[in-house]
């Protein structure tokens, strides 16, 4: 594993176990041929430099259900702050993944992030920089960088 | 004395989790208002009066440091206690928000994290 999928692996552990209360499996797990919600997160180093996504897809679990471990079920969750939640998730593991990629000192502005249900495509242009994939209690999430001027290899 | 809250994120989830924080861990909260951005939340700030102040950084309309500077700016609201909770943590950034006489605490955070913030925010105040 390089040290970048290392990052993104890191960061979707904090997120999943630290915000949403489900257990990440270490183990070996199959893509899926398609997945339930795909979140994407763009981002834009100060002057330019570097941009690109952080785009997290996810399988066997609905927005919903992401939603009601992150609050409790006594809350009333509808769709619009379900996929909220999706797109705050992304947005705490892109932060993550950024601050150790790119350095402390880096500063970058992160754009509102988009939430789809299932598909393949996410907006991003470029390819998957590096991506991992985590098992959950139940499903299944992949973690993509995409870098569109990455400057140098990771 | 009851503190009043204003929570400033574009994110309902992030400011949920925020509230619910607040109200389990035991504090003598008043009111507990929420603003999805920075211009609503200078207005609601400037409305009422408020103990403490808990902003995002990345924000449409008016961003979590632009709101900070703005707040310094108004004499009412110059030593209000502000926290600032946000991903986006660099250290240029942190350094501004300090300058700015603000706390900071990095998403994700333990619920003791951002309680232990919050009692540092608004101890520092009085």
């Amino acid at each position: 594993m390089s040290e970048l999928e290392g990052v993104l692996r890191r960061a979707a552990e904090q997120v999943f176990e630290g915000l949403c209360f489900l257990e990440v499996d270490h183990g070996a797990r199959e893509v899926p041929a398609g997945w339930d919600l795909v979140s994407s997160v763009g981002f834009e180093e100060a002057g330019g430099a570097r941009r690109g996504a952080l785009v997290l897809r996810i399988h066997g679990l609905e927005a919903g259900d992401l939603a009601e471990s992150m609050l409790g079920s006594e809350e009333a969750i509808d769709d619009v702050l379900a996929f909220d939640a999706v797109g705050e998730m992304t947005n705490v593991m892109c932060g993550s993944v950024l601050s150790a990629y790119m350095g402390a000192r880096a500063e970058f502005d992160l754009r509102r992030p988009t939430v789809s249900r299932g598909g393949h495509g996410h907006g991003c242009p470029s390819r998957a920089h590096r991506r991992v994939v985590v098992g959950l209690e139940r499903g299944v999430a992949q973690l993509e960088l995409h870098v569109d001027h990455p400057g140098e290899s990771p | 004395m009851a503190i009043n809250v204003l929570v400033v994120d574009d994110s309902a989830m992030a400011r949920k989790m925020i509230v619910r924080v607040l109200h389990m861990a035991g504090l003598p909260l008043g009111t507990v208002g929420e603003a999805g951005d920075g211009v609503d939340g200078l207005a609601q700030l400037e409305a009422a009066e408020h103990d403490l102040a808990i902003l995002d950084i990345n924000m449409p309309r008016m961003n979590g440091l632009d709101l900070l500077a703005r707040i310094r700016g108004v004499a009412r609201l110059r030593s209000l206690p502000v926290l600032m909770v946000s991903t986006e943590g660099s250290d240029v950034r942190v350094e501004r928000v300090k300058e700015l006489g603000a706390g900071f605490l990095r998403k994700p955070f333990a619920p003791e994290d951002l309680v232990e913030a919050v009692v540092e925010a608004i101890g520092g105040a009085s």
